[in-house]
This record gives structure tokens, sequence and C-alpha cells, in this order.
């Protein structure tokens, strides 16, 4: 089974990278490998507190990924490639894990099973307050066996990703893991590069590790090209990152929207990579207008979702399909289909009118002497956001219900999203979710505080099918959380809209994103 | 023991400056105080939950609730408060809700970085825009030199009013950008400082050089400086031993208010510059609502200028032989 | 200082203040017709047109939505304004009550409010907008109050001191002493004082806050959706800015010209309401010509007694001006004698200051000074070259000035003023220069000389700094000593211990001595000879002896007659001369003095007399019928009379 395994990905690998040039510009026709260069890249924040198991920040992750290896590999594609672990047997509520002989730390020690047990105990100690336990991956018992070098997770419940989420969690040294404080600006992993210097918003340093051999597939540091440095640096306005990308002095640049028209064309390699799904999301407490899923239907007919999607992404996106698009988004699906209200105006009008929402004479909806007026609630600062929010509200004007945006800065929504008794019926916001059982938290299940049904959703369909497909493992299971999402879609309790398209442009260097830091190579 | 007078006067007039620093120390004191108080209630008063924005939607409610014990912010409000102040002597500063790393090493980080810009642009637009604005008031005074003023008024106007972020941005476009001079951003030696100062620098000069050139003005209407002239002294003495001391308290006041003003200015030079300074987490900070680090970096901010403001005062009253030490 | 209406007036006259003026009533009515006008084209979405650059449909580019930029940035003028110039109420309302308050509350609780203020000046103020934005939630109200209550310290510090220094004036110290209530005070008295400059401020205030408002919208705090400002328009912008920089430039152009236009327009107010000297039109600058020189009379020449320390011959003294050429000093002929008291008296107006001042070439900017002869101690100022000029200057001419308390440099220790005329025209080191510095105190009779150098001229009495000067005069051994009233700005009993001093100098020196003063009682009691000044020209050239027994100008003897003694009779009015003297920019023809002559005749207000000698005592008059014989005493009918 491995063998064929690696065989797949091994086809798939060559498909990724066909897809990925041919994506691109003029690529380099096979430049001459550099040794020895340093790889240079950028992020538009501090990184903070590195220590892998704490982190909520998709920034630090970013960071620390260089530094520490997990046990599997989840490639672009959803396929699953062996990496600290060469193999691995999952069955519904358990999962184990076949370690790799030969695994070093950073001091050196080699890496055992029980070192790597020992993780996921970490983690489901409350004290340690770890966001990597929960959401599926919670109440379970580690066993491990330093001969055998395995390790075994047994969960109470069965999760359909328990392999892609325990395979992806990274795995620290034991060193490490006794001293948390000492990995706030230092690493301690087994990964392909150590960290070097870190100056506080300025720059990450990570050194090569000589003798590292066992990356996904068995990726090394001695291949031909591979960088002797990385050097990450913090940059926080996106323009002078394109400005330093433009002026040779970084190696990759992350651009979207305007930016993108500086990089076009210049013969740079390009990758493309979804974004999460801008979605709206209802207020569905009792009393409101928008509790009513008629009412929410409607408010959906009224959209244009289709003219909505250039002016959210900047003419750089597409319509979105399903709630999950960030990679590695194993289950591709098209959940809209049939389930989400269609663009129809009309049809919206004459819905509201069936629910008791009658046209006054300055053109708002009423109903026993409420206005339709509804609270728009979401992070401002953007101004395609703001745009496609301002188009929002003339869409639904001419339907007759009244929209008040409430634009604030980013951490200010968060906090108006979770309030307990919300002052939005209405809220526009991009969750970045890569796996289907990581929307059943917000789609169901206790209000804040208690919980993070931000929205009060009660939907009872997608409680069944999300219970049933949480069970369901693989391609089937992605049926079955197909089959949930829309049911979400009918109620309208989410709409997804769009997801924007974000290209890495590379020079000097070529990196596959979805491989991991060992796919990096330098070019003269 | 007789006392001769003018001993008898050094000894008055050392108590006096004695008692005039005892009395100011006592007041920054109480300013520090007052100031500790103020920025740990404007802080409390912002609507909404951080510890929820800090970790993201993702994270669990029992995560929630469990760094906001962490970080204290379930105790009543009095006691957080005095384990506030409390921490401030101790040196503890409290730990980051966004990044999770103690205050007191962020700021340790970045301080000194801003200090840097803020400091030699100070240097700069002091040394620059005094001399330019005594040289225009020389060459304009008596309503002389009409073409002079017009440039002089014309060009400072202009660029004492251009936004400093859209002048830093053009900087970059053009220096880093297109001609290749400069480094783009980031703080990597000796050469990728000019770029920052000079945004930082620009609009303050200006508007500095019309200020002293004004008050130059009025020195220069003043009758010694006629007394000054009838005595034919060569122009250096007549502008540099007779105007410029009296020019001196309203310069140093207006560089005790400058000096602040660059705080605010460092802020967005650092956004477009990427510079790894306080400015940008000073605004984020309080944003975000990371208590503790905005706190501090309130009080620490406040303390400096406290402490700047003390600095002038200080100056003023030894460079002012007319005032005594004694408050008036 | 000129009133408000004056002030006006004056502002929109000169070059920046007419362009400004211009400019804000160009954004005002640009504020109000905008959207009217442009509204419908701002609005229009364009969907498959967003985010372009500039084009001939759209000359700014395209927005998120398609819109025109253009129309938007001239439809945005309304609120970026309004804004603005709300804030700045906003400021004005806090920091002005709170400015005014020290005045009324007293020492200790002034204090607090005075550090308080100091305090929030000094804060940072970015931080403070910042984060009153985020209490206050985003948008245009809360950055309105932010940049509003962040600007009320600069309005607050502004009024505390106005109303101190007006609270410290005598008229204030009046109202106390009555009882009168602070608040009452502070109503009546302090702020319609402090009304203008701060007026003034508020037109300042706005071009900053226009400023601020944008630098708020690049952080995202400013102006929210779907409201939009430059501000917001130029955050949009600045994403793009290396794209399509024309979106950026036109909302930054449009927050640099209003600013500008607005701190221009206050800087001119501000300019017009101040003692500056208002700028002289260039046309007059250049058409300002050498005024004829009248004819002479031989009175100088061989008639002066042999190396006359000074020979003046027309004098004269021209200034362009708004209203043509003036001209106060019109021919002036003299000559000192060295060893020679000369008193020089008029009215003011009379020209007497300026003739000091052409003397030492002190004329201030741009006036003009032309003479046929102007020698000291025989050296002729006008062919000479600078260098030698200006040594001839600092070291032969000695100006005693008006008033010691200005005249000295508050800054520098008084022997060192005094010493630098030794370094630079002695030739003499610091050390000796010291020395004879306090040589020179001593011998103008100044108490503890050595102590006295080494204070500062405020820790002098003021008889103590009129020595001073005069002991700096004399560092260089003077030729001549200039005193312009020298002792009006003095008490009584110091006045005569300074013109002793005077006396004393020539005495000890030979130097000359040219008094100026418009009290002839001084003048006739120490002068030689004395000079009476009357719109710019010399009508009497008498000996002080002869002013007791026969003035001939009908001028000087009414300026006589008008001085009480001991025997006035003090039941009937101070005696005065009716109506005053002309302005310098209507001087009639003829004798400058007819209208308010009693012996005027028409032939005096058609032909103006020169200075010309009487009989054959050494006397000059410039009159068509001298007077003879001693003047009357007060109260006669020559005299009596409005």
């Amino acid at each position: 089974m491995t063998t064929i395994r690696i065989l797949v990905a091994c086809c798939l690998v060559a498909v990724v990278s066909a897809c990925s040039d041919a994506g691109g510009g003029e690529g380099n026709d096979q430049p001459e490998l550099a040794e020895g260069a340093t790889f240079t890249t950028s992020i538009n924040a501090d990184p903070g507190n590195l220590h892998p198991l704490t982190t909520v920040s998709a920034i630090t992750n970013s960071v620390v990924t260089f530094a520490y290896d997990s046990l599997i590999l989840v490639d672009p594609e959803g396929e699953i490639r062996p990496y600290l672990a060469e193999d691995w047997e999952v069955t519904g509520a358990r999962v184990t894990f076949t370690l790799r002989e030969g695994i070093t730390c950073e001091d050196g020690t080699e890496l055992t099973a029980d070192a790597v047990a020992a993780n996921f105990e970490w983690i489901a100690d409350p004290e340690n307050a770890s966001p990597r336990y929960g959401s599926g991956l919670e109440n379970y018992t580690v066993d491990s066996d330093d001969v055998s070098r395995t390790v075994t997770i047994t969960l109470e419940k069965p999760f359909g990703f328990l392999l892609e989420n325990a395979g992806s969690m990274l795995i620290v040294c034991p060193g490490g893991l006794a001293d948390p404080k000492s990995l706030s600006q230092e690493t301690d992993g087994t990964g392909p590069f150590a960290l070097s210097d870190y100056v506080a918003d300025d720059h990450v340093t990570m050194t090569a590790r000589e003798g590292y051999a066992w990356g996904p597939d068995g990726a090394s540091t001695a291949e031909p090209g591979f960088p002797a440095e990385v050097v990450i640096r913090v940059v926080r306005d996106p323009s002078t990152a394109v400005n330093l990308f433009l002026a040779g002095e970084l190696n990759d640049i992350g651009a979207s929207g305007p930016d993108e028209a500086r990089l076009e064309g210049q013969g740079f390699d390009v990758t493309e990579f979804p974004g999460g799904p801008a979605e709206m999301w209802f207020n569905q407490r009792e009393g409101l207008p928008t509790a009513d899923p008629d009412v929410r239907r409607a408010i959906t007919m009224a959209l244009d979702l289709d003219a909505l999607t250039p002016v959210l992404t900047e003419q750089a996106g597409e319509r979105a399909h399903d709630l999950t698009t960030i990679l590695p988004d194993p289950c591709r699906t098209d959940s809209i289909e049939g389930t989400l209200p269609e663009f129809d105006p009309e049809g919206a009008g004459e819905l509201l009118d069936s629910a008791g929402w009658t046209t006054g004479s300055d053109g708002v909806r009423t109903k026993d002497g409420q206005p339709l007026s509804l609270t728009a609630s979401y992070a401002s600062g953007e101004p395609a956001l703001d745009a496609g929010l301002e188009l929002v509200t003339q869409l639904l004007e001419d339907v007759g219900v009244e929209v008040e945006l409430k634009g604030e800065g980013q951490n200010a929504f968060l906090a108006t999203l979770f309030e307990e008794d919300p002052p939005w019926e209405l809220a526009f916001l991009s969750a970045a979710i890569s796996y289907p059982s990581g929307l059943v938290v917000f789609a169901s299940g206790p209000l804040p505080p208690q919980g993070q049904n931000f929205a009060a959703i009660d939907n009872p369909d997608y409680e069944r099918l999300a219970d049933e497909a949480q069970g369901t493992p693989g391609q089937e299971g992605c049926e079955l959380w197909a089959q949930a999402e829309g049911a979400l879609f009918e109620r309208a309790d989410i709409v997804p809209i769009a997801i924007t398209l974000a290209k890495i442009y590379t020079r000097g260097a070529s990196y596959d994103y979805g491989l991991g830091a060992t796919s990096i190579r330098m070019y003269r | 023991m007789a006392v001769s007078p003018l001993s008898a006067f050094r000894s008055a007039a050392r108590n006096q400056t004695a008692r005039f620093l005892v009395r100011r120390l006592g007041r920054l004191a109480a300013s520090m105080l007052g100031l500790l108080t103020i920025s740990f209630a404007m802080i409390h008063v912002i609507p909404g939950d951080p510890v929820r924005a800090a970790l993201g939607p993702q994270a669990s409610a029992s995560l929630v609730e469990q760094r906001r014990a962490e970080l204290g912010l379930d105790k009543p409000i009095l006691e957080q408060y005095l384990d506030y102040v409390t921490g401030i002597f101790t040196g503890d500063l409290g730990t980051s809700l966004v990044s999770n790393l103690p205050v007191s090493q962020i700021i340790a980080d970045r301080l000194p970085n801003s200090a840097q810009l803020a400091g030699i642009a100070f240097v700069v637009i002091m040394g620059l825009a005094v001399p330019l604005g005594m040289l225009a008031a020389v060459l304009t005074r008596d309503g002389r030199g009409r073409t002079t003023e017009l440039v002089f008024q014309g060009t400072t106007g202009v660029l004492a009013v251009v936004p400093g972020f859209v002048l830093g941005v053009a900087l970059v476009y053009l220096f880093a950008v297109e001609l290749g001079w400069f480094p783009v951003a980031g703080q990597t030696g000796p050469e990728s400082y000019v770029l920052p100062v000079a945004a930082l620098c620009i609009g303050s000069i200006a508007a500095l050089a019309r200020i002293v050139r004004a008050e130059t003005l009025d020195v220069l209407g003043e009758d010694y400086m006629r007394t000054a002239r009838g005595k034919r002294l060569p122009a250096r003495l007549e502008y540099l031993r007779h105007a410029l001391p009296n020019m001196l308290t309203s310069t140093v006041t207006i560089g005790g208010l400058l000096l602040s003003g660059l705080v605010g200015g460092t802020v967005l030079v650092e956004i477009v510059f990427a510079w790894p300074g306080l400015g940008v987490t000073a605004v984020s900070s309080v944003t975000q609502q990371d208590f503790a680090l905005a706190q501090a970096i309130m009080v620490v901010l406040g303390a400096a200028v406290l402490v700047a403001n003390l600095a002038v005062d200080l100056i003023l009253g030894f460079l002012d032989p007319r005032s005594t030490i004694r408050e008036q | 200082m000129a009133t408000t209406k004056d002030g006006l007036v004056s502002a929109l006259r000169t070059p920046t203040g007419a362009i400004s003026t211009l400019m804000v009533a160009a954004l005002i009515v640009l504020a109000v017709v905008a959207p009217y006008i442009w509204a419908d084209e701002a609005a229009r979405v364009d969907i498959p047109g967003l985010l372009e650059g500039s084009s001939s449909d759209h000359p700014l580019g395209t927005d998120n939505l398609g819109r025109d930029l253009f129309a938007r940035l001239l439809v945005a003028t309304r609120l970026s304004l309004t804004l603005a110039v709300l804030a700045v109420a906003v400021g004005a309302c806090v920091g002005v009550p709170l400015g005014a308050l020290p005045t009324v509350l007293g020492r200790r609780g002034g204090r607090a409010i005075a550090s308080f203020i100091d305090f929030s000046l000094a804060f940072p103020s970015i931080l403070l907008v910042i984060f009153l934005g985020v209490v206050l939630g985003v948008g245009a109200h809360a950055a309105v109050l932010a940049i509003g209550l962040s600007a009320a310290p600069s309005f607050a510090r502004l009024t505390q001191t106005l109303a101190a220094s007006v609270a410290s004036s005598d008229y204030v110290a009046a109202a106390k002493v009555l009882g009168v209530p602070r608040w009452r005070i502070l109503a009546r008295h302090v702020l319609p004082n402090v009304a203008e400059p701060i007026i003034l401020n508020v037109t300042l205030a706005v071009g900053f806050a226009l400023l601020a408002m944008s630098g708020l919208s690049f952080i995202g705090l400013g102006v929210q959706a779907p409201s939009y400002d430059w501000g917001r328009l130029l955050n949009e912008a600045l994403g793009r800015i290396y794209v399509h920089p024309e979106t950026a430039l036109g909302p930054a152009a449009a927050v640099v010209i209003a600013g500008l236009a607005f701190n221009s327009l206050g800087e001119a107010l501000a300019a017009a309401a101040s003692t500056r000297p208002a700028a002289v039109p260039r046309r007059l600058l250049r058409e300002q010509k050498t005024p004829h020189p009248a004819s002479v009379s031989s009175a100088v020449g061989a008639d002066a007694a042999p190396g006359p320390a000074l020979v003046v011959e027309d004098l004269t003294v021209s200034f362009p001006s708004r209203f043509g050429v003036i001209t106060p000093v019109r021919g002036i002929s003299f000559a000192l004698s060295k060893g020679e008291l000369l008193g020089v008296v008029g009215e003011s107006a009379s020209g007497k200051s300026l003739t000091a001042l052409a003397l030492a070439q002190l004329v201030p900017y741009p006036g003009r000074v032309s003479a046929t002869r102007l020698e000291i101690d025989g050296h002729d100022l006008r062919t000479m070259p600078t260098t030698a000029r200006k040594r001839l200057l600092g070291t032969s001419l000695a100006m005693v000035f008006q008033d010691p308390g200005t005249s000295l440099n508050p800054a520098l220790r008084v022997g060192r003023q005094i010493a630098e005329v030794g370094e630079v025209h002695g030739g003499l080191g610091r050390r000796a220069a010291m020395r004879q510095a306090v040589e020179r105190l001593r011998g103008v009779r100044m108490s503890s000389p050595a102590r006295r150098a080494r204070q500062y001229p405020h820790e002098l009495s003021g008889g103590m700094r009129q020595r001073a000067m005069i002991a700096m005069g004399l560092m260089a051994e003077p030729k001549v000593v200039v005193a312009d009233e020298p002792t009006s700005a003095l008490d009584v009993t110091v006045q005569q211990q300074i013109l002793q001093l005077l006396r004393k100098v020539r005495d000890d020196t030979g130097a000359s001595a040219i008094l100026i003063s418009h009290d002839i009682a001084v003048v006739a009691q120490f002068c030689d000879r004395v000079l009476v000044m009357y719109a710019g020209r010399i009508v009497e050239d008498v000996e002080a002896g002869a002013l007791h027994t026969g003035p001939a100008h009908p001028y000087t003897r009414a300026l006589l007659a008008s001085i009480p003694d001991m025997s006035t009779d003090r039941t009937q009015p101070l005696a005065t001369i009716a109506g005053r003297p002309p302005d310098a920019s209507a001087i009639p023809d003829g004798c400058a003095f007819a209208p308010r002559c009693d012996f005027a005749t028409d032939r005096c207000r058609e032909d103006r007399p020169d200075l010309a000698a009487v009989d054959s005592t050494w006397q000059r008059v410039a009159c068509w019928y001298p007077r003879t014989g001693p003047v009357a005493a007060q109260n006669t009918p020559e005299l009596v009379g409005q």
C-alpha cells in the first residue's frame, strides 16, 4: 500500500508542478542552481511568541514550519505524504503512526515515539491552553512504543479528519516541551532549519540543518540548490513588500489586487492560492427579523453574488462553491448547487411580502410597525470590502431593506461578533477553515460566551448530517459534509460569496508551497 | 562671622535651585501616577472583548476563559489596577495579550529603534530649521526681499502641509524603487536611515523654519537690535550674539513640542518603511486592546513627555536670566 | 494696532492674503455646490470598469465600484471641510474655556490646570487621536471628537497665555481691587480681548485639522463607508499608488491645497493684525526719487566755529508708503561745534527723532537719507568707503536712545554689551575691553561698576541702565553724543542726574552733544544752543540764552509760553497751542505753522519762508514776520483759546 501511495504521490507531484508552471508566466528554463544561498521571504506582522503549540497566529505558523515537522503532510490535492511517520493506519476513532528512524532534534538526540506522544499529552493538558486541542482532536488517550516506534491516539468519538488533523500537528522536541518559555524566542524541533537569529519586528533567520533527510517523501537538506539560510523579514505594508521584491531583496511575494499589476508580465514564476471565502452570516436570535428563514432567503436572493465577486476580490477571484477553501481543502465540493437561493430580486420581494413585510411610502418594508432596518457588521479598512458592502446596501435597498453599515477595526469586529447580545443582524467575514469539521462549532452548539456559535444557528439537518460525517473518513465523509453544508445554504444560514485567488510570485528561487520548506531551490 | 553678600546670594541661589528641582520632581511623580491611572482607565473603558479577538474565532470558549484568567482579566477592576501599579515598580509590566511575550521585552526590543529615528530626525530638524528660519528672517527683515519671502513662504507652506505618509511613499517610489539609491525598507545599516529620516523631517523643517523666521523677525524689530546695529558690529556678532540668545526661549519651547510631535510622525513612517520600532506597536496595541502592552506604552511615552517637559523647563530656567528659579 | 476691519482689508491687499482668500472662498463654494452637480456621477456604479487608472472618461480613474474618482473628489469637499471645521469648533469650545479657567480659579487651581494643559499639549496627539477613535468607535463622529479634543490643548494654551497677559494689566487689577467677581472679569475684560487672536488661530487650525483627518483615515479610523472624505479617498488610493498614482494624487493635492489655503489665510490675517510694518508696494520702492535739494542758506560754512564736530546740510529722510512718498525730515541744515551742547526741540512728528537716526545712519528700511553735506569730525559720510564709514559711525558717534529698558539686550550681561565696542572697534582683547568697560561705568558714576558689569539689564534700575548706555557710547571716545529723549522714561530726579552726566562728559572729553526733547524747558536749561523743529524743518536756530530774551518764531514763543511755572495762575486752564501739527503725508504749501499761527498772513500760507539769519545776532529763523521781545507769561491773550 505504501508503494502505491508513493507512486500516486509522485504522479500528483508531477501534475502539481506542471499546473503551477502553467499558471505562471514564462518561467526560467532551468537556470543554474546556487549552493549555500539565502532564501528571503516576508511576513506582514511580528510573529511574537514562537511556541508552535500555543500560537493562534497564521503568521507565526508560517515561521515555525521551517523548524518543526509533523507526522504526515497533506499535499495540495489532499493526498497524505509520509513525513516524520513512514507509515500510518486509521480506523475510525484510532490512528497509529509508525515513526521513521534516524530523526534527530536540534541538539542531536534522536526523536523517539515517546517524545512524539508527549506532544499529544502536552496539548491535552488544560494548563498549557493549547488551541491545537479541540475541534475533533479531543478526549483521547495516547500510547507509544519506542521499540516498534509507534504512536497511537485513541479517541472517544470518531473524527473523520483524525489522520489529517493529528498528523499535521508540529512536533516539539523533549527539551522545548519541558521548558515552554524557552520556545518563545527559540526553536527546538526536528525541522530542516533551526532558528539562529530573531530580531523583534524586523526579521527571523533560520539556518539549514545538516544531515536532515526526513522531509515529506524523504526530502533532505542535502539536495542541490538547497538554501543554507532562510531569512523572514517583517514588512507590514504590502506595497513596501512588493517594492522589496521588485528591488530583488525578497525571493517571493504574495500579492492580490492592484499590486498584481506591478508583478505581471515580468517573468516571475506564479503560484495561485485560494483564500478563505467572504461570507454573509445572519444573527438568528429570537425576535430579530433575520431569525426568519424566509427573510434570510429573500436577502440572499436580492444579492447579485456574481456582481459582488469582482468587487470583493478586486477582479482577482471567483465565486465560492463551499465554505472550506483553504488548502489542503480535502473536500472540494460544490455545495451551493441546488441549495443556495439564486439571484432573483423580484422573487425576493414576493418572499418578503408573504413573510409580512410590506413596503412603506419611503421604500422601506415594515411589519407590525417595525422597519426592516438591519445593521451590517464587518472589519473595515479594506477598500474592496467597503466597496462590496456599499453595493450590498444598494442591492438590498432595491428590495426595501434598509442597511446601516457598521465597520470596525479587526479586533473590535471580532469582539462585536462574539458579544452575548450582538448589535448586528448581518455580519460579513472570511472564515479560514480548512476542514469542514472546523465549521461545526460555529454553525451549531452553544452561543458565546459558552461556545462559538456567534450567529445562533439552529439547523437540525446540519447537525444530524455533520454528526454522521464526523465519523466517516475519506471521500465518503466529504459527500456527507457537502450535504451538511447544503442544509445550511437551503436555510440561508450562511451565504458563501467569493474567494480571492492570491498569487505568489517567486524570483531567484523555486518553492513548492504545498510541499513545505524542503522544496526550496535557489538559482543564480 | 561676616558673610559676604555675594556668597550669601550664591548659597541662596543654590537653595533656590535645589528647591526648584525638588518641587519639579515631586510634580513629575504626581503626574506619573496620574498618567498611570488615566491610561489604565482609558484602556479598560474600551468596549469589547479583546481576549476573544486576540485568540481568534477558532479558539474554544474554554481557552478564551483560560487566557482571560491567566491575564488576570477576570479579577475585579480595582484589584487589576493595584496589580498593575505594583507591577510597574517591580518592573513586571505584564504579558502581551496578542503575542504572548513579556511586555517589557517587547518595549525594550523596539523602543531604541524608534528613539534612534526620532532622535536623528530631531537633531536634523533643529539643525536645519533654525538656521534656515533665521537666514530667511535676515533676508526679509523690514519688508525687504519680497521675492525671497514669497519663495520661502510658498515652499515651506506647501511642504508643511503635505501629509507625512504621502511624502514617505513618494520618497520611496522615487529614490528607492525607481532610482535605487537607498534601500526600500527595513533597518539595514546607515543608508537605510536616510529616507525614513527625510520623510520625518521635511514637513517639520518647513513648519519650524516658518516659526523661527517669525520669531526672528520679532526679535530683529526690537530696540536692542537697533542698538547693536548702531554699534556697527559685524553681522556675525549682531545675529549670533545679540539676536540668537533672545530666540532661544521660544526655540527651546518649540523643540520640546517637536519632540513629542515626532512620536506621532514615526508611527506612519514606520509603517511605510517597515521600521522595527515602537510606533506601529503603539497603534496596534490600542486597536487590539492589548491591555498590558497599551498601558505600558502609554506610560513609557507619557513619561518621556514629562521628562522632556522637565528638561525644557530646566533649560529655559537657566537660559533666561530674567526668570528667577523660584516659581512665579 | 489696526482695528479688525483695517486688518482684514490690509490682509486682502497682500498677494498671499488675496490669493488665500480667493482659494478659501472657492473651496467653500465648491463644498456647497459640488454635491448638486456631481453627486450622481460620483455614485454611478460600473463594475466592469472598476479599479481603472486615468482615462479620457475618468481623469483620476475609478474606484472599487467603478465610480468616477474626480467626481467623488469634488463631492467630498463638503464633508472634508465640514468635518475639519467641526473638529476645530470642538477644540475651541473645549480649549478656550479650559485655558480661561486659570484666571478665574486663582493660584492653586490655576497652576494645576496649567500643568495639565502643558502635559496634554506635549502628549503625542496621534496616540490620543487613535485612542479616542478606538474608545468612541470608528467613523466621522468619533474622528471629529478625537481630533477636536486633541486640538483643544493648543487652544487652551493660547487662551491661557493671552488671558494671563490681559489679567495682569492695570485695568483688570483695578477691577479686582474694586471687588468685581472673577467670572465677570473673565467675561467682560478677558474674553473680548483674546477673541481676535483666537479667531486667527481657528483659521490656521482648520488647515491642520484637514491633515489630521486624512492621517486618521490612513490608519482606518476616519470616515467610514458609505460616506467618503478626502482622507478616505486617499486611503483607498494608497494601496494602488504604485500602479495608478493619479488616484492618490487627486486627494493628496486636495488636502494640500485646502490646508495651504487656510494656513495662508490665517497667517495673512495674523500678520495684518500684528504691529509689524505692512509691506511697501514695490512700485513705490522703485519710484522713490531723491528729493530736490532745497535752496540752502549760507547758514553753514564760514559762520560755524572752526573744526565743527558735525556738519549737516540739507538732510532729508523720505519713506515710500501706501500713500506715496512721505518726507518726515525736509532739508535740515545745521552745524555742531566741538564741545557744543545742542538741543533739538519739537512736538511729536516734527521729525526730530528721525533726524537723530539719520545722523547715525540707523533709519529703518525702506527709508532713504539724503544730504548735500553730512560730515562727522570733518569726514564726509557720503563718500567714505563702507568699512571706514562703519568704523567712524561705531566710534565717533554715540547714540543714547529713549527707553534704556528696551535698548539694552536682555540676554547679555551689561559689561559684555559695553565691552564689545572696544573689542570690535578698539582692537582690544577680551580682558582689556572689559576693564575699559568697567572704567567707563565708573566714569558715568555707576555704583559698584565691576559688579554691575556682570549683571543683566533687568537687574539695573532705569537710571543705571541709561548710564550704562552712555558708558557704551563712551567706549570709543565719540566726538558727538546724540541723546534722543534720554530722560523721558525716567523720573525727575534721575533726569537731572543724567543731564548733569551729559554735561560732565562734554567737560571731560570735549565731545559735543545733541539733546533731543519735546520739553523745551529742559533743553533751554541745559543746552548751549537750541534748534526748534516743526513739520520736518528747522524753524528756529537760537542760543539758549536768547530764548529768554527773544525767540523769533511764533511757534517757539508759543512753546515757551506754555511752560507752567510756580507763578502761573492756577485758576486759569493750562495754555496750549491750538490745533495740531500737520500729518507727514499732508504738509501744506507755504509755512507749515500758518494754520496755527496767530500772526499768519496770506503770504505765509502761500510762500514758505527759508531759514535765514535775524539781525546781527547769531540766530536763524524761518518766518516772514519774526517776533521780538521776551515771551509773554502764561494766560495772555496771545495764547488763550482752544
